[in-house]
């Protein structure tokens, strides 16, 4: 119920910035843009490149105001714009480098995580390990077809359901969970030896 | 979490025992914080965006562009489309001119009947 409340509000705001309200886009901006950069972030799993992908999504959104009616969810169709922008980018970049390397992000990663457990102070045995394990589960997400990635990370992390999961890749429900169950099944079998 | 078996929600079967692990497993992921200055960039890429497009693009802007269009059909109209009264002067203006030529033409050929 808070969830439908909160797209009717989304909803409301955009035909808000529609009307030549630009508070209305700030407050868009503050609700969605981590989940959206988030959301590209583990898609291209580069911190600079989701940075700019968003921008190209909330930009895409302003220009978008004048012809915008509230016929799906402003969730959906938000991720819908993000899951096409980061798709084109990640065949882009597939096209133009060949298979990414991860090494950038990874290190640009591991940064993150020494600052994120630097209070805790962990073991340098534990540092070592928790670094291995996250890397095994980049991987394990990036080597998923590019579409059960994004299901998943939009299922797993941004709390989309179904309905919204199959608006934004054009499916039917049914398709989206067989999508997800074959996505996890193969998350389970890379990752089955952290167990 | 999903499962692709049948059961109650109190039923945990083995495939949702193997797609909790992947589930907590994938907890792991985290994702950074945005950039502080992500709003400011944002907000310059669309200035320079508005800066770019030509003036008359404002007035396709829906909630004005009707009364917009309506604005210049009715200028149009008022330059273009003459009125009843126009057209009236502009015939008597004719009717005079051609009088005022017939009764030249009759002053020239009467000399000539004398």
């Amino acid at each position: 119920m808070e969830a439908v409340v909160a797209l009717e509000r989304d909803a409301q705001l955009m035909l808000r910035v529609r009307e030549g309200d630009d508070t209305s886009f700030a407050l868009l901006l503050e609700r969605h843009r981590g989940p959206v950069v988030h959301f590209l972030y583990r898609m291209v799993q580069n911190q600079a490149v989701s940075e700019e992908l968003a921008q190209e999504v909330f930009l895409r959104v302003y220009r978008s105001r004048e012809t915008y009616e509230p016929t799906a969810k402003f969730t959906t169709w938000l991720f819908r714009i993000a899951t096409h922008v980061a798709l084109n980018s990640i065949r882009d970049r597939k096209k133009e480098k060949g298979h990414e390397s991860l090494s950038d992000s990874n290190d640009e990663m591991l940064g993150g995580l020494e600052r994120q457990v630097a209070d805790r102070q962990p073991t340098i045995e534990q540092e070592m390990v928790h670094k291995v394990k996250l890397r095994e589960v980049r991987q394990a997400i990036e080597a998923l077809p590019a579409k059960q990635r994004a299901a998943v990370l939009m299922h797993k992390y941004e709390g989309l359901d179904y309905a919204q999961i199959a608006g934004v890749l054009s499916c039917s429900e049914s398709a989206i969970k067989s999508l997800l169950f074959r996505a996890y099944e193969a998350l389970r079998d890379r990752l089955a030896h952290m167990a | 979490m999903i499962c692709p078996n049948e059961h109650g929600p109190d039923v945990e079967c083995a495939d949702c025992r193997g797609f909790a692990a992947v589930w907590d497993r994938l907890d792991e992921f985290a994702a950074p914080e945005v950039s502080p200055g992500f709003d400011a960039r944002l907000y310059a890429r669309i200035a320079a965006e508005e800066a770019r497009r030509p003036w008359w693009y404002r007035l396709l802007w829906p909630p004005i562009a009707p009364v917009v269009a309506i604005a210049v059909a009715a200028v149009i109209m008022f330059v273009h489309v003459p009125t009843r009264g126009d057209v009236t002067k502009q015939v008597n203006k004719t009717d005079i001119e051609q009088v005022a030529q017939a009764v030249d033409d009759l002053d020239l050929l009467t000399p000539i009947d004398k």
